[in-house]
């Protein structure tokens, strides 16, 4: 027990590798200098899938494996097995010792799972990340006005830039740095975090007490596939934080204002392995949710990114587990474009899974009777068709308009297509 | 390898819901552009594809549709003919949803085999030679919409590309944007703000590219276009049946 654990920073950063490039060049000519090719998009996504297919077969034994390690080899770290997000709360409270002031990271895990339950026990938490922004104006209004960075293939421009073992025993703030991570390798517990500015760095270095938070899907089998992974993050995430980019939020105060220099001179790690379903979907109908990365990529082009008042990223695949979790009670929203399948570098087919989810819920729960009607699409035309011409006529009367959008949920302001009398097939019959 | 259909020259056509009940233009414009082409054109007896069905919750009656569609639709393909779709949601949805959610169904396989989106089946023959490209000038721009449901398709520019065909048609501009429809989706009251709010990117690139046609595959979307915009909107198969001056 004389190890730290290994925390290894992954930035969008160029100028370590052209340095080195250049050190090359000078010491032994060109053919030094030569840095390995970039891998394909392709290539890389098969690399993704091969990492994550192998944590979704032996997601057990992985945490066994991690768990064994991190036990056995780190003086400074507490290991925290959470089933649920109950659990984690309690733990974190526990841990807290009267400190009231979280920081957070952008991760989903903490801000979407965790963030409510400390609330409610009344921390208070800020996410640092927005922090970070010293935007005046939003450039980027959506992702047409995006450089299409996938095309030109980041890989290379990613890599590990700080590697810490464990925290430095500096002087810190009275505050408790809750960190979702990105990945971690069960075979030699190195955990990485994949980082855009410096908030996760920051609080690494300065919190009193620093909890990491990995969910269980984030395990992987060694450091290299954790790279890997993180690197996979970097480069199709890249777009939707520049997406995210905007003036910093006024509600968020800045941590380094609010927390005063803490009296306690020990430092403390805590890392929570967070379960939350996370087993029992690597097992489901939905196992192929455990592919996911995390990137968030699916938000890119989803047409309904901006229709939800949340304090943390939506994406389509955290719609989906929140209606799976019951957190939400409907994911009637998705207007199934099929956009996020496009964009997934794992190719899960998100909008099938919501289909599956819906079918789910109707078998337990059943169908609205708005529902009912509008599920007979073909039932109500053949109707219109029968009573065209009077029937178009009277779906122009508010007469007609208001009673129907009470009974067919049909909005009465929406232009209602006009009906034939004369289907097409009807007239094929005839004339062809 | 599923048999090539494409040089049989004969075509069951799936019309689906739109263009059967409420733009029944677009069926009667595409025997005649098959006409123009000497294909053979059958459609045969069929029900709605599922899809809104299936959006709706309504599970059973979706999978009795996909059913039936998949007995009558694999019997065509045994006899020779290629299935084409005008509707992109449909040809999506035979495509892509029947074997995934018939994975059992041989027949649903062989439907999603051999489905083609209008255009990219006229362009398969175009790029054998056989289509006839005796257009007339068309000395008109295009806006043109692709539905999402076109662009998930591999053939997701297949109208674009068929759409250059036509002398005298320059595409100004492409959009690519959802227009919130998704079927009965604008319709709800429950979405209609948000639908509006969606299409409102669309409609103002159509505001900021003004052209003499605004063109697209899909019928919820050239509905939810017009009432935005009070712009007539056009299935892409009627300007090439006005390219053969039918």
């Amino acid at each position: 027990m004389n190890k730290d654990l290994p925390i290894w920073i992954m930035e969008p950063e160029l100028v370590q590798k052209r340095d080195f490039a250049a050190r090359k060049l000078l010491e032994g000519g060109q053919k030094k200098a030569l840095i390995p090719q970039t891998p394909t998009i392709d290539e890389i996504k098969q690399g993704l899938r091969d990492i994550r297919e192998y944590t979704r077969q032996n997601i057990s034994s992985l945490v066994s494996e991690l768990q064994n390690n991190l036990g056995q080899q780190y003086r400074q770290l507490k290991v925290k097995l959470a089933a649920d997000n109950i659990e984690a709360v309690r733990y974190i409270s526990e841990t807290s010792d009267g400190i009231k002031l979280i920081s957070t990271n952008n991760s989903s895990t903490v801000n979407q799972e965790l963030k409510p339950g400390l609330l409610a026990k009344g921390f208070r938490v800020i996410n640092s990340y927005l922090d970070e922004f010293e935007v005046r104006k939003k450039e980027i209004l959506d992702y047409w006005d995006l450089p299409g960075l996938r095309d030109k293939n980041l890989w290379g421009s990613f890599d590990v830039s700080i590697r810490m073992a464990g925290l430095a025993e500096t002087k810190s703030k009275k505050y408790l740095a809750l960190l979702g991570v990105n990945a971690i390798s069960a075979e030699d517990s190195t955990v990485f975090f994949l980082q855009h500015f410096s908030n996760i760095h920051n609080d690494l270095n300065q919190a009193n007490k620093v909890i990491l938070v990995a969910g269980l899907d984030k395990l992987v089998k060694s450091r290299q596939d954790a790279a890997f992974q993180t690197k996979g993050m970097g480069i199709f995430g890249m777009e939707c934080v520049l997406l995210g980019i905007g003036p910093k939020p006024t509600k968020t105060p800045s941590i380094a204002k609010l927390a005063p220099p803490s009296t306690n001179k020990e430092r403390e790690l805590h890392l929570i392995l967070l379960d939350n379903g996370r087993t029992d979907l690597a097992r489901s109908n939905f196992s192929d949710l455990f592919l996911c990365i995390g990137c968030r990529v699916c938000n890119q082009h989803c047409p309904i990114r901006h229709s939800f008042d949340v304090d943390y990223i939506w994406t389509p695949k955290n719609y989906l587990r929140q209606f799976m979790y019951g957190t939400s009670s409907s994911i009637d929203t998705c207007l199934h474009c099929e956009a996020c399948r496009l964009e997934c570098p794992l190719d899960i087919d998100l909008p099938l899974l919501m289909w599956q989810a819906k079918i789910d819920h109707v078998k337990k729960h059943g169908r609205s009777f708005q529902h009912k009607i509008l599920g007979t699409p073909e039932m109500l035309a053949k109707l219109g068709t029968a009573l065209a011409p009077l029937g178009n006529w009277m779906m122009r009367t508010k007469l007609v308009r208001i009673p129907m959008e009470l009974v067919t949920g049909i909005d009465r302001r929406t232009n209602l297509p006009r009906f034939h009398s004369q289907t097409f097939r009807k007239w094929f019959k005839k004339n062809a | 390898m599923p048999k090539d259909l494409i040089s049989n020259k004969k075509v069951a056509y799936y019309s689906g819901c739109f263009a059967n009940y409420y733009y029944p233009e677009v069926g009667e414009a595409l025997v005649k552009v098959l006409g123009k082409n000497r294909i053979k054109l059958i459609v045969p007896e069929q029900s709605c594809c599922g899809l809104p069905m299936m959006a709706k919750g309504n599970t059973r009656g979706a999978y009795q549709n996909m059913e039936h569609n998949a007995r009558v639709l694999s019997q065509a393909v045994s006899d020779g003919y290629a299935i084409i779709a005008t509707c992109s949601s449909c040809s999506l949805f035979l495509k892509r949803d029947y074997p995934l959610w018939m994975a059992s169904n041989k027949l649903a396989k062989q439907v999603s085999q051999n489905t083609y989106h209008f255009s990219e089946y006229l362009l398969l023959l175009h790029d054998r030679g056989w289509l006839n490209t005796e257009f007339r000038s068309i000395p008109q721009t295009v806006f043109y919409h692709t539905p999402c449901h076109l662009t998930t398709q591999e053939s997701g520019e297949a109208t674009i590309k068929l759409l250059r065909l036509i002398p005298g048609i320059t595409i100004s501009k492409i959009s690519t944007e959802c227009c919130g429809m998704g079927g009965a989706y604008g319709y709800e009251k429950a979405n209609y703000e948000l639908s509006k709010e969606i299409a409102d990117k669309l409609y103002r690139e159509i505001k900021e590219n003004p052209t003499d046609r605004i063109v697209t595959d899909c019928g919820g979307c050239k509905l939810q276009i017009e009432a935005g915009t009070k712009h007539k909107v056009d299935h892409p198969i009627i300007l090439l049946k006005e390219a053969y001056g039918l």
